[in-house]
């Protein structure tokens, strides 16, 4: 018989070194803010996930891979059709949306600009670290990425995890203590093995594997962020924006991509139920898309995109945005969507909210003091 | 390096029965001099059958979706089509056809250089590439381009049939080309320049963005290749074609220049005119120094270590020079540089890669035997023929499923996760998974064996292991409790860090 990970638990139940578990109900996590990070890459398109539609310029760019059926949520902006779950939450004041923003990096080189996303810098493959790792530095506060790498954005940071549900199980605890005995001076090594040694009993579970169901990951989410002792700040993962070719309009390969994103959503939403009041999911990605469409019914890398936001902490639903315009003359080097804001001066006024900081204090540990502007008027005011 | 420590950072490892090189740098370098024949028993379908059997898959599936109105029938013909087309057949069968090479072929460095350049020129997983075209691509064409030209790698490789597919040429054409200059003139949408794969050609494939090329270079390459894509099309054609190859009416014409230097059509014949204009921009890009410094960088981060230094990089690059771009020496270069520079350093094995090794040096059976990947397009794939997907995906490295054209990353903080830590422990954890079952040797006797094989100063394994105790008293039966004996050497960091 295999042991199960939840046997070698049971076996050995002092490795877990986590406070005595609270009863839900009783638990104060109302007071926990989380903050929840959907990274999206590839390039998502601000412009199909929340198109214009002051004017038809949209639409006559992109004869093949306009939006069809939007749904108008402001007089100038609508909502995919397949945000369904964010439109809900759009329609409870529990969304808001930046649009017309990106990272400051024009190279258009996924690589690089995933790079950046992450790190917060300005330099690809220059700094070692994320921006919210650096962000949560001394914050004793615990992180969980949803995926198999711990991504750059959370590197840095203290109390880091990772997990996908897994089939196979753990050998007991004496097994690891050889093995974290043998990593003694490998700190990497070392630290990791220390980390799956406390996990908590639900992460040591042998799951089965959910495939590409982004729901059910959702769910595992939102069952760490609603433990008060679990973490309070989580990354998603989505690879696949990238559409060069048949893009898609209200149904294909976008929209589908939206979809997921809008499954994480609106799982998060319902999963967490009264915690979701204290949390903000955020989406970043690499760059927006042009704004004409491709020899390929795609479209090429681009600037501008949009930040889609949820969450209990937003207080109503909002468009937020300097909006430069959709004319030529408007465009980023004649073909983009340009950014009128730097997107991690939203990001940092976000991480000041959840983390209860100064915003100077976020743009210095977080952004190595750039020049970002403190938008939380414009977010939460 | 030590003589055992080099052998695993450029093999795999060394099998029970293997007798240790004397000479390990001559006997890695002499592994670099001519392509390997697979050693796979079973039959090994060309890229061209494969193809075929994609198109065939496709058009059918096609038609299933168009035609058939009842869900539940249209299941069933789903099934039918998958099992006659090996849908879920193939990638298991061509991982199996690479672990096989990898295990048992007496070039092991050479499929080591071989999973580098797959990774290097990666096929993203889409359009069920990985499934019916991206492993006989890479050992079709990859595989026997390895002893020549650098530059000749890349041109072919530029032209592959899943690395067209994959990065959208096909479907690019040039604004003042003849096929849109027809469009405007009758008045439809004009086909538009397509960008993607030529901007991965300058920045992953050969200079990279430190070469500070521009986004007019990143269009003027486009513009070169233009009206490269699939050839062959007829009126009344279903399906993709299966031919790659230069259409002019799609290229843009005229000069193009990419990093200052221009390239003029050629010749007379307007069908052949811009067709040169790809080789000639490939050749210099593949001369230039930042190509040299990036790709020589890239292997040594491979065999070296994560941050290799100048020193290192130098050896290839010189070897380089002086061979004009030629692989084979460019290969023995970056043996020289890990036999001189690899001892103070550790590197990470990749997931793929430290599988093969555990099978190689603990004599596992693995990836199994090839008779049971004897498939009869009749049924549900069975146990073994899926497992190595499936481990491999545990593992998180399924070579042919790059999510982007970057490929798999390669240094440790990419690969050293909790959760990719959990997956190798709880493998091994696991050991009749990948090939060691209850009845084989009793794990102490094959940790020490293999520790002696392949490690230079055994000793202080062996001692830890003379210390691990049985709490089951049946240990001859390889239960689970024995398990800790193979996970205390195959997760050590000593086979993780070659």
């Amino acid at each position: 018989m295999n042991i199960s990970r939840r046997v070698f638990l049971s076996g050995s139940a002092s490795l877990i070194v986590t406070a005595p578990m609270l009863s839900k109900g009783i638990a104060s996590n109302l007071t926990k803010k989380n903050l929840v990070v959907v990274m999206l890459r590839g390039g998502m398109d601000g412009l199909t996930a929340v198109p214009f539609i002051g004017n038809d310029i949209l639409t006559k760019a992109r004869p093949d891979i306009a939006v069809n059926k939007p749904i108008k949520i402001t007089s100038n902006f609508a909502l995919h059709p397949r945000l369904k779950e964010y439109k809900k939450l759009w329609d409870n004041n529990k969304a808001s949306i930046f649009h017309a923003t990106s990272i400051p990096y024009t190279g258009r080189s996924h690589f690089e600009g995933q790079y950046l996303m992450e790190s917060g810098g300005v330099k690809p493959y220059y700094d070692k670290t994320g921006w919210l790792g650096r962000a949560l530095e001394g914050a004793s506060r615990k992180s969980l990425s949803i995926s198999l790498p711990m991504p750059l954005i959370l590197r840095g940071g203290q109390n880091l995890d990772n997990f996908m549900p897994s089939r196979n199980s753990l050998p007991p605890d004496e097994t690891l203590k050889i093995l974290a005995s043998d990593y003694k001076d490998d700190k990497m090594l070392f630290n990791a093995l220390n980390i799956i040694r406390k996990r908590p009993i639900n992460m040591m579970q042998p799951k089965s594997i959910p495939g590409k169901d982004v729901k059910n990951l959702a769910k595992i989410a939102a069952e760490q962020l609603n433990d008060i002792n679990g973490p309070s700040v989580a990354v998603f993962d989505i690879a696949g924006f990238d559409t060069h070719s048949d893009q898609g309009g209200d149904y294909g390969q976008h929209a589908e991509k939206l979809e997921q994103f809008d499954d994480i959503v609106g799982t998060l939403a319902y999963e967490m139920g009264p915690a979701f009041e204290n949390t903000i999911v955020v989406s970043l990605t690499e760059f927006g898309r042009t704004v004409d469409q491709n020899g390929g019914s795609g479209t090429e890398h681009g600037y501008g995109s949009a930040i889609l936001m949820a969450g209990g902490l937003l207080p109503k639903s909002k468009i937020i945005s300097d909006w430069p315009g959709l004319e030529k003359k408007d465009l980023f080097e004649g073909r983009d969507l340009h950014a009128s804001i730097d997107a991690r001066a939203v990001y940092a006024s976000i991480l000041a909210r959840v983390l209860d900081k100064e915003h100077k204090q976020i743009v210095k540990n977080a952004f190595f003091n750039a020049n970002l502007p403190d938008m939380t008027q414009r977010i939460f005011g | 390096m030590k003589h055992k420590a080099f052998i695993r950072r450029v093999g795999f490892g060394l099998r029970p029965e293997e007798k240790i090189p004397e000479d390990p740098l001559n006997w890695a370098k002499s592994q670099m001099k001519s392509v390997p024949k697979l050693i796979w028993p079973g039959k090994i379908y060309s890229e061209k059958e494969m193809l075929d059997i994609r198109v065939d898959f496709q058009l059918e599936e096609d038609k299933i979706d168009q035609t058939e109105k009842d869900p539940a029938k249209a299941k069933l013909r789903r099934r039918k089509l998958y099992h006659r087309t090996g849908r879920k057949f193939f990638e298991n069968y061509e991982l199996a056809i690479r672990h096989h090479q990898a295990v048992y072929g007496n070039q092991p460095v050479f499929e080591r250089f071989w999973h580098f350049w797959g990774n290097h020129f990666a096929i993203i997983d889409k359009n069920k590439l990985p499934v019916f075209n991206t492993g006989p691509m890479q050992r079709d064409q990859l595989r026997t381009l390895m002893t020549g030209k650098f530059a000749d790698m890349v041109y072919d490789m530029t032209l592959t049939w899943p690395m067209i597919k994959s990065l959208d040429n096909h479907k690019s054409a040039g604004p003042n080309s003849e096929t849109n200059i027809y469009r405007k003139r009758k008045n439809k949408p004009v086909k538009g320049l397509n960008e993607n794969h030529a901007r991965e050609l300058l920045e992953l494939h050969t200079i990279s963005p430190n070469a500070g090329y521009t986004q007019n270079d990143v269009i003027n390459t486009a513009y070169i290749m233009t009206g490269w894509g699939f050839i062959g099309w007829k009126k009344g054609h279903k399906g993709d074609l299966k031919k790659t190859g230069y259409e002019h009416y799609n290229h843009e014409p005229g000069t193009h220049t990419v990093l200052g230097i221009k390239y003029k059509p050629s010749g007379f014949s307007k069908k052949t005119k811009g067709k040169k204009q790809l080789r000639q921009l490939v050749n210099n890009l593949c001369a230039s120094e930042s190509c040299r410094n990036f790709i020589a960088w890239k292997l040594c981060r491979h065999f070296i270590c994560d941050n290799p230094n100048k020193d290192m990089i130098k050896v290839v690059t010189d070897a380089w020079v002086k061979s004009d771009g030629m692989l084979i020496d460019i290969h023995k270069a970056v043996l020289d540089a890990t036999w001189k520079y690899g001892s103070s350093e550790e590197k990470f094995l990749s997931p793929e890669t430290w599988l093969i090794q555990v099978a190689r040096m603990t004599g596992a059976d693995w990836p199994g035997d090839p008779k049971n990947f004897d498939y009869d397009f009749k049924s549900n794939l069975n146990y073994k023929q899926k497992k190595i997907s499936r481990i491999l995906g545990e593992l998180g490295h399924l070579p042919f499923r790059a999510k982007q054209p970057n490929g798999f990353p390669d240094t440790a903080v990419e690969w050293l996760s909790q959760e990719y830590l959990v997956r190798r422990i709880a493998l091994i954890n696991n050991a009749s998974q990948f090939g060691l079952y209850k009845n084989s040797l009793p794990f102490i006797d094959i940790a020490k064996k293999l520790v002696n094989k392949n490690f230079d100063d055994p000793e202080k394994m062996i001692s830890i292991l003379n210390k691990l105790k049985l709490n089951n008293t049946k240990s001859k039966f390889n239960s689970i409790d024995s398990s800790q004996f193979l996970i205390s050497v195959l997760c050590s960091r000593k086979v993780l860090k070659a």
